[in-house]
Order: C-alpha cells, then structure tokens, then sequence
C-alpha cells in the first residue's frame, strides 16, 4: 500500500493576482503561500467569489500571477500539461464527441503517447466505475449534469496525471452518487500516489477527502486558516457520523460563514 | 393542394419518414407529412393564387404583369428546347466554381481573422473596404484585367462569395470561448492538436453557415456575372429577355435563380444536419 510513489505537488509562494477590468484591477488573491506535498490531497473552501478558481487556474497555468511563483512537481507553471489534471467547474466536456471518445481523448494525444496502448482499458474501466458503460456512445447533449460531471473526472483519470485540480467537481451530483465518487476518488489517489488540490462548497467532503483543508478569507483572497485532517488515509463512511468531524465542520463552517460575511459586504458596497 | 404534398418524388426525398413504422402507423405518418408539406407549400401557393388573380384581373396590361401560365408556358417550351436545362446547367456551374473557390479562401482567412486579435486590427478594415464594394462595380475592371471569358465571371462570383464567408466564419471562431481548448491543453494537446481536434469542430458550424450566406450571395451576384459577355445562363437569359421585353422570361429566369438556391441551400441544410447532430440546438 505504501510502496506507491508519492507524485505530483504544488508550491504557491506569496502569489498575488488581479483581473484587469475596464474598471481598473480587481484583487482576486492577495499572498498566498501554500505547497502540497507529492501525494498530498489538499481541500480549498470560502466564500463565493474569494478567489477560489482564481487559485486552480494559477496550478493549471490557465493564468499567471500578477506577483509571486508557482510551482507544479518542482517545476515552474509555464502552461498547462497532461502532469495536471483538471475538472472544471463547468465540466468542459466536448460537446462534439461521444462519451467514450471524451474519456479516452488524453490517451489520443502525442504527450500521453507512452500510454496509448491502453486507451481501451482503462477508458472501459472508468465508464464502468462511473456508471457510464451504457452511455458510451452517447452525445453529451443527451447527458445530465451529474453524468456530464462524471465524463470529466474519468476523463481526467484516465490520463493519471501527477496533480488533481479539481473545481467544485461533484457539485452536480446526487448524494449516493457523491459518496460513490468520493471513494472512488480515494481510491485513485491511493493507487496512483496522485496530489492534488479540491475545491468545494462542502466542509464535510473536504474533510472526508483531505489530509488538510485550507479555508480563505473573502476576496482578495487570503489564507484565513489551514486545518489538519487527523484521519489518517483511511477513510470510511463511518467517520461522516464521528463527532471529531463534526467538531471540525462545526470549526471551519464557523470561519467559512465569518468570511462569507465579510464577502456579502464587500459585494453590497457599491465600487468605488 | 394535398394532391400535390401526396407526390410520391415528396414521399421517396424523405425514406426515413415511412420507413422503420408499423404497417399501422405508415397511414398516421403520411396523414402528417402531407400535413406538413401542405404547410410549407402554403405560402408559394398564396402568392402563385394572387399573381394569376391580378393576372386576371383585368386592371393590369398584360404585356407588363404576364399570368402565372404564361411563365408556365415559356417554362415547357423552354425545358423541351433545352434552353432552359443549359442555362441552369451553366449558371449553377459559375455559382458553384465561385462558391468552392470563394469559401477556399474564406475558410483559412476567417479562422486566421477570428483567431488572431492582431490580424483582426490589421486586416479588419480592409474586410470592411472592400466587404461594401457592389461586385456589379466591379465589372468595368475585371472585363479589363480578365477579358470576358468564363474565368471573368468566376472571378466575380468568387469576390462574392468570400467576402460573405469570411465575415461569417471569422465572426464565428472569434466567438468560440476558451472552455474546450483549456481543457484539451490540460490534458496535453499541443498546438497543433488543439487546433485539428478542438478549434475545427467548433468553426465547423461556422464554416457551413458561411457556405449557406455565400451561396445566398453568390446566387445574388449570378445576374451581374453573366452582364459579363455570357451567352448562357439565368442571368444572361434575364438580361437578353429584357432587351425585348419578354417578361414572361424575366419572370422564368428569376424563378429559376430562386428555384436553383433553394435546391442547393436545402441540400446545405442536411448536410448541416448531419455534420452537426451534436449540436444542443432547439428542437426544429
Ligand atoms: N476573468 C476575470 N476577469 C475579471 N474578474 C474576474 C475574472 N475571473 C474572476 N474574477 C473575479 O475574481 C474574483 C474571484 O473569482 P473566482 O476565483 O472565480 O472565485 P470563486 O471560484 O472563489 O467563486 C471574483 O470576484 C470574480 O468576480
Ligand atoms: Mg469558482
């Protein structure tokens, strides 16, 4: 179990960004310094609006900061690369393919040449763990959400990237369906030593998922507390019921609600 | 009316409508299909019924309003001559050699455009100059640098019909939003591969409109083409009738110009259909 290697990880040193607007510059993060280790599952939580997909685009290198470094397996972000994985807030799924060619369209591509070979498998294995063999030559068109969702994560997992980075990726689904993804989930990591960075709405799956669960304050985003997971790596559904949980919902929800706050009143001050 | 929807050449242009359906469901789906095309022949009918009324009627000359049978009779003795087939033969020839070469160029042009912000700025207003020019002005100085011959008229159908492509495509590809192409790049696509397998398929749609757009143009230009020295051709056979005036074969070459688009954008349509079923679109 821990003779996979640890991969991947991320290292944000002091990064700041802001937007340019016909407005003038919005701050959406102000400082931010925070590293995951290889192998390490971090969990991001805050108020809409705090700069939270703002921080993923940074590590997909989707953008680059206004100031400071980032960092993905050692190496300066210079761009995006099959070495990070991403599911996107809004799934991003090709509306012009069918489902399986949307799992497997990573393993086409010259970068993930060395694995083509098997393409068929592992895109037959996730269709199957996500429930979606039936669907296989469906058009996303035809798709729900939740199924739209689940395309992107095989999709993503089929290419076994080093890092995760992962928006608000289940917010589509139902609850049963959630805690099927959030196993299997676990169970990539594990298998794969992946890190990887979650974004959520959700205190309870950040901590059911994450060795540490990072809360930001309301924008410009800033780091208001990291919190350490004491759950070691397994983890069960039981925990969901154990009161150490609840404890530490109960903690972070109160800090979440705190900056939410703060954020609604920033939101209602008319710009100046 | 539904004499006229029930033709079996309507029912055998669409197989699929009858086929695949129960013996007992092929009277419901014949009922409703003639239902349809009764629908779609509804206005033509309209119009063809108030031009013979005012045909008829009395209050017009003849010689300036000729009745729909007039138009009808020039039509069979023109099909049975064969003038008619070879000026649609020819005409149809001019649009489609402008057509293909026109969106040729406009393809690769307007995904350049729609791209490329900095081509945009540079090449934008010369797309506006010359976008506004009447190819009919055109005419004096292509009869000068080209003569009179068959390339002439191409070559004016062709500025037509890029000219309408590429604003449509490159309006298109600049508007594809950067979902797609961010996730392929974050599972590894290169350049190259972003372009072939994500920015393609979305100009695609943007492609066929522009073709469709062209094709309207080009049929549109057809007339002042043919002012170039044509022998045959709708639009020459419109220009030669007018210098007698036969309105009869005005009419006949008009209809004809409409008739031939219509086929073509029909045949468009499907093809449409079929390269885009992925499209979320409405329901028709
Ligand atoms: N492309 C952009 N241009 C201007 N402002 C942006 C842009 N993207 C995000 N913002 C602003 O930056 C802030 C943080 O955005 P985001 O990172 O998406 O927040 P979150 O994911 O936490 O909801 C928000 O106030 C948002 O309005
Ligand atoms: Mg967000």
């Amino acid at each position: 179990m821990t003779a996979v290697p640890a991969r991947g990880g991320l290292s944000f040193s002091r990064v700041s960004v802001a937007y340019d607007t016909s407005r003038g510059p919005v701050p959406a993060l102000s400082e931010v310094s925070l590293t995951v280790a290889p192998g390490e599952f971090v969990a991001v939580v805050g108020p809409s609006g705090c700069g939270k997909s703002t921080l993923l685009k940074l590590a997909a290198g989707l953008l680059a900061p206004s100031s400071g470094t980032v960092t993905a397996g050692g190496v300066p972000v210079a761009g995006p690369g099959a070495d990070r994985g991403v599911i996107f807030q809004d799934y991003a799924v090709f509306p012009w393919l069918t489902v399986e060619q949307n799992i497997g369209f990573g393993l086409t591509l010259s970068a993930n040449r060395a694995e083509a070979r098997e393409r068929e498998a592992r895109v037959a294995h996730y269709l199957d763990r996500m429930g979606l063999a039936e669907f296989r030559h469906a058009l996303p068109k035809t798709l729900s959400g939740g199924m739209k969702q689940r395309v992107a994560l095989a999709r993503a997992y089929v290419v076994r990237p080093g890092t995760l980075l992962m928006d608000e990726p289940f917010g589509a689904l139902d609850s049963q369906t959630r805690l099927a993804m959030h196993d299997l989930l676990l169970g990539v990591l594990r298998q794969e030593g992946t890190a990887g960075l979650l974004i959520t709405h959700s205190v309870e799956e950040a901590l059911y998922l994450a060795a540490r669960v990072v809360v930001l304050s309301a924008r410009p985003g800033r780091i208001r507390a990291v919190m350490e997971v004491p759950f070691g790596r397994a983890r069960d559904h039981a925990l969901l019921a154990s009161p150490d949980l609840a404890r530490l919902k109960g903690e972070i929800t109160a800090l979440v609600m705190d900056e939410y706050r703060r954020q609604t009143a920033l939101d209602r001050r008319p710009a100046a | 009316m539904t004499t006229l929807a029930g033709r079996p050449a309507d029912a055998a242009g669409h197989p699929g409508a009858a086929a695949g359906t129960g013996l007992g469901a092929v009277g419901p789906v014949l009922a409703s299909f003639a239902g349809r095309a009764g629908l779609v022949l509804l206005p033509w009918a309209a119009i063809v019924g108030l031009w013979a009324a005012a045909a008829g009627s009395g209050l017009f000359d003849p010689v300036l309003l000729p009745a729909p049978s007039a138009v009808l009779a020039q039509a069979l003795q023109q099909l049975g001559d064969g003038r008619l087939p070879a000026a649609v033969a020819a005409s149809t020839g001019r649009v489609l050699a402008g057509l293909v070469l026109g969106v040729a160029l406009a393809v690769p042009a307007g995904i350049l455009l729609g791209r490329s912000r900095g081509v945009r700025r540079v090449a934008g207003p010369l797309l506006g100059f010359f976008r506004a020019l009447p190819p009919i002005a055109l005419i004096p100085l292509v009869i000068v640098y080209f003569g009179i011959g068959e390339s002439a008229k191409v070559i004016v159908l062709t500025f037509a019909a890029f000219f309408a492509a590429v604003i449509v495509v490159s309006e298109g590809v600049a508007q594809i939003p950067p979902l797609y192409e961010n996730a392929a790049r974050t599972l590894g696509a290169t350049r190259a591969e972003v372009f072939r397998r994500i920015v393609l398929p979305q100009a695609l749609p943007h492609i066929l409109t522009g073709i469709r757009v062209a094709l309207g143009t080009t049929w549109a230009t057809l007339v002042a083409a043919e002012l170039v020295a044509a022998q045959v051709g709708l639009g020459a056979t419109i220009q030669v009738a007018a210098a007698f005036f036969d309105l009869p074969v005005i009419y006949l070459g008009i209809i004809g110009i409409g008739a031939a688009a219509l086929a073509m954008d029909a045949g468009l349509r499907r093809l449409n259909a079929r390269l885009l079923s992925w499209q979320d679109r409405r329901p028709a």
